[in-house]
């Protein structure tokens, strides 16, 4: 009996030792399903991910959450409640933004214009507006008489884009930021123009996606990746052409507020519910790796390659 | 609701007689093309419906994501195309629906029971795919025929015979070309420009066809017009010059036929837009001095005897859309709240 105890005192105090100095709360690291088969999950969160944008992204993530005890249907509660009540705003047009300056970025946030891409859904949104979409002026294709005129490189979620300056005078959050050195015309206009060659490539030589296999968060798009390609990549894509690299990877930049955030720590705090400090540790290198390889808009909003002209800020 | 109205001058006065002159000796069958007819014309600005007649007041709402070329009234029902969720509606003249059908598209263009769609991907070496469609009251949209073009339209304009006259500048800003798109599916390549610094318009004169390069900014330009006699392309077409006031310095806006005359907005040295109106039969030219910017040409009514287009000067007053009208007493102006 005394022997017994004394291997239960042992086997105690062996596994106080292993306890996560970094242990999350209880119900961060428990499942309802009890231990999960890594299969069976990275199914269901692919279920998720490929219902990002979509109406059915409601049910599947209500059903991640009741299976695994995660909480995406509260981090993405503003995004779902948009997709339901879509994208067409009342807010009047922003008359007074300029389309003035060649290679002008433009951001905008606030909106669930683009709820079919998935940037929306998984940016970071830490700065005032809740910037998440780009684009980039082609002055030589704005018509002061057709505001309906396609003029500003982006790309949307069916592929290559262009968008007008109506589009962007309807978003609900918009900025507009000049580049604050001297523009060498020729060189911007090679640059847009190198750009213009993506927005040509045919179907099945480019894709629109944030990560590869459109909705695969293991693996993030990186901007040197001629294949996928994202609004803010292709903002970007012109000023590399440019000689300007104007990914900021401002520290300001809160990954910890952004879509992305939630989905990888539901997946990491279920795959690894036994050891908390193994998921946070997961965490923490997706969120680093990620910060490099990606270009969002608000590291393009803190770039100090560029001075901003305009801001609405209206949700 | 305030209405200003300026007076043409003198020499203006006696252009106009003799325009209406001319204008009289004319079927309205001459004038086909993009001239728009009779019942008073509809359009859309910030979300609201609204009519030519005056006071123009809101007539309804329409989705703000229903752009004002997208919106065309046919007898007694209106069709648009809503941008955001890509659909085609047919509502009644105060924007409530009757009918929706699903018509994803980048762009669309709609005039009588005509629509053009541009998809939103481009293609490469092929470019945006349109699509030309016959609207059917009761059916919807019936596609006819579709093409890929190199093109991002700069105007474009429905003829009688329901095909489309398309121009536009390629991708690469090299060349601004123009196309003719049938039903039958058939396209007729007529011609191309080098692109400098403008958009090329038309303006259809009865089987006849002008072409020029609006400015993108008022600036000197090109001011010469392109007339193409029938059958003919922009390599054969004749280039014009009118005697335009010495502080002419490039076309800028939209152009429109009206009552046998041409009228061709023009930029001037003190930032003000004249209107060139134009009878291409007797070569009179008359000037209005300042139209406020041609940004998109409505129509004529025939209960009032005017022409409508909502006049609108980007880099005056990015915030003011206002109604113009010509009419025999000149042009005025309402203000849009």
């Amino acid at each position: 009996m005394r022997k017994s105890l004394l291997v239960m005192a042992i086997a105690i105090a062996w596994l106080a030792s292993c306890a996560d100095p970094l242990a999350l709360p209880l119900n961060d690291v428990q499942t309802p399903a009890g231990p999960v088969d890594q299969a069976e999950l990275d199914a269901d969160f692919a279920d998720v991910l490929a219902a990002l944008g979509k109406p059915e992204a409601a049910i599947t993530m209500a059903a991640f959450d009741a299976k695994y005890g995660t909480s995406l249907s509260a981090d993405f509660a503003e995004q779902l409640a948009q997709s339901r009540f879509g994208g067409d705003s009342n807010y009047p047009p922003l008359t007074t933004m300029p389309f003035a300056v060649d290679g002008a970025v433009y951001l905008s946030g606030g909106s669930d214009d683009l709820a079919g891409s998935v940037i929306g859904w998984v940016a970071p949104k830490s700065l005032p507006g809740g910037f998440y979409h780009g684009a980039i002026l082609d002055q030589a294709k704005f018509d002061p008489n057709n505001l309906d005129a396609p003029a500003l490189q982006s790309a949307i979620a069916k592929g290559a884009g262009y968008e007008s300056a109506n589009d962007w005078m309807a978003k609900v959050n918009a900025a507009v930021l000049n580049p604050n050195f001297a523009v060498n015309a020729a060189r911007l206009n090679q640059a847009q123009a190198t750009v213009d060659y993506y927005c040509a490539l045919p179907a099945g030589q480019q894709a629109y996606g944030f990560f590869k296999n459109y909705v695969n968060i293991f693996n993030v798009v990186t901007k040197q990746d001629r294949y996928w390609w994202y609004c803010t990549k292709v903002v970007w894509e012109v000023y590399q052409h440019y000689g300007l690299d104007i990914d900021s990877n401002d520290h300001r930049v809160d990954f910890s507020s952004s879509g992305l955030y939630s989905l990888v720590s539901a997946y990491y705090k279920t795959l690894y519910f036994w050891s908390p400090s193994r998921a946070r540790a997961a965490i923490d290198s997706y969120i680093a790796e990620a910060r490099g390889k990606i270009v969002l808009a608000e590291e393009i909003l803190l770039s100090p390659h560029f001075t901003k002209v305009f801001e609405a800020i209206r949700k | 609701m305030r209405s200003t109205r300026r007076r043409p001058t003198a020499r203006a006065n006696s252009l106009l007689a003799v325009s209406l002159l001319v204008a009289s000796l004319l079927t309205a069958a001459s004038l086909a093309g993009c001239q728009r007819a009779a019942a008073t014309p509809l359009f859309a600005l910030a979300g609201s419906l609204r009519s030519c007649a005056e006071p123009s007041q809101p007539l309804g709402q329409l989705p703000a994501s229903v752009r004002q070329r997208a919106l065309t009234r046919a007898a007694d029902a209106l069709w648009y195309w809503n941008q955001a969720d890509g659909s085609l509606v047919r509502s009644d003249l105060t924007g409530l629906e009757q009918a929706r059908w699903p018509l994803p598209a980048g762009a669309a263009w709609l005039q009588g029971n005509s629509l053009l769609a541009r998809a939103e991907t481009f293609a490469d070496g092929q470019g945006f795919e349109f699509a030309l469609y016959r609207l059917e009251p009761a059916t919807g949209p019936r596609r006819l025929a579709e093409w890929y073009l190199d093109c991002f339209p700069s105007d474009l304009c429905f003829l009688a015979d329901g095909s489309v006259l398309l121009a536009g500048a390629d991708q690469a800003d090299r060349w601004q070309r123009l196309y003719r798109l049938s039903g039958d599916g058939r396209r007729q390549d007529l011609g191309h420009l080098p692109r400098q610094a403008g958009f090329v318009r038309l303006v259809p004169l009865g089987e006849r066809l002008l072409v020029f390069e609006s400015g993108s900014q008022k600036a000197k330009g090109d001011l010469t017009i392109h007339l193409l006699e029938p059958g003919q392309s922009l390599a054969e077409a004749a280039n014009l010059t009118l005697a335009l006031p010495a502080d002419a310095l490039c076309w800028y806006g939209y152009g429109f036929t009206w009552q046998a005359d041409a009228y061709l907005p023009f930029a001037r040295a003190d930032g003000s837009i004249g209107l060139a109106r134009w009878n291409p039969a007797t070569g009179q030219l008359g000037i209005l001095a300042d139209c406020g910017g041609v940004y998109l040409p409505l129509g004529a009514s025939s209960q009032d005897s005017a022409y409508y287009y909502l006049a609108f000067d980007y880099y005056q007053d990015p915030t003011r859309y206002r109604l113009a009208r010509i009419d025999a007493a000149g042009l005025g102006f309402q203000a849009l709240e």
